[in-house]
């Protein structure tokens, strides 16, 4: 008895030595934030026209969870613990419609209808490029947008936007990939009439 | 004082002087080599030659085997200048060889298809050459040869006469080969006007002239022969001196006796080939006649007359009879006659006339159970035809006809005629048939037939839709239940039902979860024995502020 309980503290003794105090735990970032000042909805007129936003498929190494930073002209990195908490496509469409929402009284922009075929809206397709943080310390994102204007002409709006970090780590930058989205949005608003 | 001389006193000489001896010795000595050459000289012969070219007086030497025996000591033009007299001294000790039938001949540089000779004498001269004879009485008198005799004489061998009625052109020194070897050569050439013939003498060396014999037959062997027969094509040479020249060879033909041996001067004929030669044992021969309604072209004298694929005798002759009457028109086709020989020597009969009136006993007896004579091809390269005698059981005959006063054996066309001659006489019923007519009818069946299978195919489409409508109310009731079936299970799983919602749930679940593993994955990924040995440092980079902020 004696010997077996000696045996089972030493290992108990081993195995601690060899854990670690220290923990990286995984963190879960929402680019479409719920306290976000354009989060309050605004209340427009009736029969206000309808605006769909919607974001077309995006380059693949957006699809991923994780929070993707360039490295060097040609490296990216996928983060290990710094992970999207919602898919890319819905957030991105979702802050848009709620910026121009915000910016503009004139439109009702809304990012989901439900049986869009039956509905008679225009829809601002955004094509995303890069949405990303650069090895150059700035939140980018590129792409180009199209806009049916009222004669039916559809117009191709390209875009490039890019916010310097002010501070270190993966919070921060994803507060400036936010910011970066509402140039976006108040671009969109400038060309729709 | 006293002045007389005194007188001599003469003395008669007694005796001879002394110094006489010397002429006298001399004389001696003379006549003494005199005696000596006249005594050791040898006799004077003198030689006729055609020409005297190249010889000179007393310095042509007359030699034999090579060695000096005499010397030319004139050379005279005869009387009528058609020949020369040479006159030579032969050595005592050569004077045995001037015998009656010994030869001379004039040696000089020579070159023939047996080889270059004499050509010593291109730097010390011609000189005579002297070929003793056998004969024991003396001769001092010669005529001299034209050129060196084929045969030396005194050589061990034996002399033939070879005949020929051909159009052969032996020469001297043309070889007889014996299986490759030269065993003998042609010495000289003789052709009788009268009967025709050339008659060429010809010299077998020993131990050679043991081979011939009574049944030794000769060939010719000259140059390359080629031979297209019925049997096909064969190409046959002798040595290479009979390929450039001509020359003979001999032999006892396969399966004959050897035959006793002969004397000197036999007589042979010269065949124009071994098969030629080899059909010449069958001395004996019973002769038939085949009358043939089919074309001979391709039938030559000495093609084979076969029994059974047995060659048991050869046609003699094609056409060979002449018309009977000049003035009687022909009152069908004309057959041309072949006539035959059937030799009882090549079927074991006795080869002589008691074999050749069996064989023809024989043979008539089996005409008369229809035995018959087929043209056949026995070389399709040159079309050669061969006599082929045949068994038909249906062609039996008591009455054997007779032809220029020879049996005549029926004769039959070979397969291929008779296929030829069927093949036309169908063309010529297949024209007589009445083919517009039959074209004109087949047209009408045609269109009632057509007519017919429309009908039917009416009658099968109502068959099927029939059918169809059974099968199909069949169907649609099982269809009906499938579909309604398949409709409730997508209802289940269509969108907003609580199964589609619950699958989506499902999947919304395993694609968080797998985002939840995958940073455990990645780390593992990295450091596999991570979850055990945990340093807790993350090598991750991370973002840092713009240089330009503040």
């Amino acid at each position: 008895m004696k010997p077996n309980l000696i045996a089972l503290i030493f290992i108990s003794f081993i195995i601690s030595a060899c854990s670690s105090d220290i923990e990286q735990k995984t963190r879960y970032y929402l680019l479409d934030s719920p306290t976000s000042q354009s989060a309050k909805s605004t209340i427009k007129p009736v029969h206000s026209p309808l605006i769909i936003i919607r974001v077309a498929e995006l380059p693949k190494y957006l699809t991923h969870a994780s929070l993707v930073m360039q490295l060097s002209e040609h490296q990216l990195h996928y983060s290990h613990f710094h992970m999207w908490a919602e898919p890319l496509s819905h957030g991105l469409s979702s802050v848009i419609a709620k910026d121009l929402n915000q910016l503009n009284a004139q439109f009702q922009f809304s990012n989901y209808i439900e049986n869009i075929e039956n509905v008679n809206a225009r829809v601002v397709v955004i094509h995303i490029d890069n949405f990303h943080i650069s090895h150059q310390a700035t939140a980018l994102i590129t792409g180009f947008y199209q806009v049916r204007s009222l004669s039916g002409d559809v117009e191709t709006i390209p875009f490039d936007y890019r916010t310097k970090l002010e501070q270190d780590g993966y919070a921060h930058a994803v507060e400036k990939l936010r910011v970066s989205a509402a140039k976006l949005s108040a671009d969109i608003n400038q060309n729709l009439y | 004082m006293n002045n007389n001389p005194p007188s001599a006193t003469v003395k008669p000489i007694k005796s001879i002087s002394t110094v006489w001896f010397i002429p006298i010795i001399a004389i001696f000595i003379g006549c003494w080599m005199l005696y000596y050459q006249w005594s050791n000289q040898g006799p004077q012969i003198i030689i006729e030659f055609a020409t005297a070219e190249g010889i000179e007086a007393g310095k042509t030497k007359i030699k034999s085997r090579n060695v000096d025996i005499g010397e030319v000591s004139k050379i005279e033009l005869s009387r009528n200048s058609n020949s020369v007299f040479v006159t030579a001294r032969i050595q005592k000790s050569a004077e045995h060889l001037l015998v009656e039938n010994s030869q001379f001949w004039v040696v000089s540089p020579q070159i023939s298809h047996s080889g270059v000779s004499g050509l010593s004498t291109l730097i010390s001269g011609v000189y005579i050459e002297i070929s003793p004879g056998d004969s024991h009485e003396e001769q001092f008198e010669y005529q001299a040869l034209d050129s060196p005799p084929v045969t030396p004489l005194g050589t061990p061998g034996l002399h033939i006469t070879l005949n020929s009625n051909d159009q052969f052109a032996y020469a001297e020194g043309d070889p007889i080969i014996y299986k490759g070897l030269t065993v003998g050569q042609f010495e000289d050439i003789y052709f009788n006007f009268d009967e025709r013939i050339v008659y060429y003498n010809a010299f077998i060396k020993a131990p050679y002239h043991q081979l011939l014999t009574t049944n030794t037959k000769f060939w010719d062997v000259s140059g390359i022969q080629v031979d297209l027969n019925s049997d096909g094509i064969s190409l046959k040479t002798g040595s290479f001196a009979t390929v450039l020249t001509n020359g003979v060879t001999f032999g006892v033909p396969e399966g004959m006796e050897n035959g006793e041996q002969i004397g000197e001067r036999s007589y042979f004929d010269i065949y124009d080939s071994y098969q030629t030669a080899d059909d010449e044992r069958y001395r004996h021969a019973a002769n038939f006649v085949i009358l043939v309604s089919d074309s001979v072209r391709g039938l030559k004298t000495g093609a084979p007359v076969e029994y059974r694929g047995v060659q048991i005798g050869k046609v003699l002759s094609t056409n060979f009879a002449e018309f009977n009457s000049t003035t009687q028109l022909i009152e069908h086709d004309y057959k041309i006659p072949v006539l035959i020989s059937i030799q009882p020597g090549r079927v074991g009969l006795p080869d002589n006339e008691a074999g050749v009136e069996l064989m023809a006993k024989q043979n008539i007896h089996w005409i008369k159970q229809g035995l018959k004579a087929v043209l056949r091809t026995g070389n399709l390269l040159t079309g050669s035809l061969f006599v082929d005698l045949q068994h038909y059981d249906d062609a039996k005959t008591e009455e054997i006809v007779l032809f220029n006063n020879y049996p005549v054996i029926p004769t039959s066309s070979d397969e291929l005629s008779q296929i030829t001659a069927k093949a036309e006489r169908f063309v010529d019923n297949l024209n007589k048939v009445p083919l517009t007519s039959l074209g004109e009818n087949t047209n009408k069946l045609l269109l009632q037939v057509t007519q017919t299978a429309t009908e039917l195919q009416t009658v099968s489409q109502s068959l099927d839709k029939l059918i169809n409508q059974v099968s199909q109310e069949q169907l649609s009731v099982e269809l009906k239940q499938t579909l309604q079936g398949i409709n409730n299970l997508t209802k289940d799983f269509s969108s907003g039902s609580k199964s589609y919602d619950d699958l989506r749930e499902t999947l919304n679940t395993l694609t968080s979860t797998m985002n939840e593993l995958k940073p455990l994955l990645n780390q593992l990924n990295n450091k596999p024995n991570s979850l055990i040995f945990n340093s807790g440092h993350t090598s991750e980079p991370s973002p840092k502020k713009h240089s330009g902020a503040n």
